[in-house]
């Protein structure tokens, strides 16, 4: 049996079940102690459901293959990031997060953005 | 006497080609997102809207020793002069800066560029708190080597956004794109 050719459709979805895997993943620095060695990420209660939507969305992107699917992932995260970074610091902080959840969501939502231009980009040039 | 002798070059030997296997690009993949990491986990503790300056704690307090502690006197006055008259303008731009650095370095995209924006900033903290007590130079000096290797290497064409946006910039004659094929 031979291993089948990685194509860029494959690669996008690889990417993308990649990153949605890390979202699902950073989840669980919601348990982690309050200490600098185990907690890289801040996550409170609604960055976790930010990032399990962020997950699912992810996913399902991957799995149709939906250009317009991985847009709109990208935005919530990046909509999220941009929330929490004029918040964080303050009073009102509805994320409940700090530059590190600023970050993370940034990460997400440029990398689910980057594979709605490959996605788009190759559905024009066929 | 005859001068028409040619003298040849010896042969050079030929470089060893560097490992390119899957456990060599893991391992640069691994590399660059400890280090995307790092700087996501760092941008944590850069709390606006004062960055500690009321409490003289966080990145006020660590940016005072670069007066405090001099490592270079021009960087010093730097600090002195410029930068902690306007500190909340600069605590703002090291927020944004180490964002970019945790965000972009995380997922691969114009890694060679932040790369470079890595060293930058790994050398701005040196300069600040290397001579500060209990400090472990080395820690900023490995910094500074990381961010070497992952520009040198350009980490982000494996398992990163650079290595699939790559093909994608190569096809198309516009700017953006060339500059994008640069910064990755």
């Amino acid at each position: 049996m031979t291993a089948e050719p990685s194509t860029p459709d494959s690669r996008v979805r690889q990417a993308g079940y990649g990153l949605s895997a890390a979202a699902a993943v950073s989840i669980l620095f919601l348990l982690a102690p309050s200490n600098d060695a185990v907690r890289l990420i801040q996550i409170g209660a609604v960055a976790a459901v930010i990032l399990l939507i962020l997950a699912v969305l992810g996913a399902l992107s991957a799995r149709t293959g939906k250009a317009a699917l991985y847009l709109a992932t990208g935005l919530l995260a990046l909509a999220a990031a941009v929330l929490q970074l004029i918040q964080f610091g303050r009073d009102t902080n509805w994320i409940g997060g700090n530059g590190s959840t600023v970050a993370w969501l940034a990460g997400l939502g440029i990398g689910f953005a980057a594979l709605w231009y490959v996605s788009h980009s190759a559905r024009r040039s066929d | 006497m005859s001068t028409d002798h040619v003298t040849a070059s010896p042969p050079r030997e030929a470089a060893e080609e560097l490992d390119q296997g899957r456990g060599g690009r893991i391992g640069l993949a691994l590399l660059r997102i400890a280090i995307g990491l790092l700087w996501i986990q760092n941008s944590g503790w850069k709390s606006p809207p004062d960055f500690g300056q009321e409490s003289e704690t966080g990145l006020f307090k660590f940016t005072t020793y670069a007066v405090d502690y001099p490592v270079f006197p021009p960087f010093s006055w730097l600090i002195e002069n410029v930068v902690l008259p306007n500190f909340t303008v600069f605590g703002y731009l090291t927020l944004l800066v180490e964002v970019g650095l945790g965000a972009f370095l995380v997922v691969g995209l114009a890694t060679r560029f932040w790369a470079l924006v890595g060293i930058g900033q790994s050398l701005a903290i040196t300069l600040s708190v290397v001579n500060a007590p209990d400090e472990f130079p080395w820690t900023y000096y490995l910094m500074i080597v990381a961010h070497i290797v992952i520009l040198t290497t350009a980490a982000g064409r494996t398992f990163g956004l650079d290595g699939l946006l790559r093909p994608r910039w190569r096809q198309s004659p516009s700017r953006v794109s060339r500059l994008m094929l640069r910064a990755s």
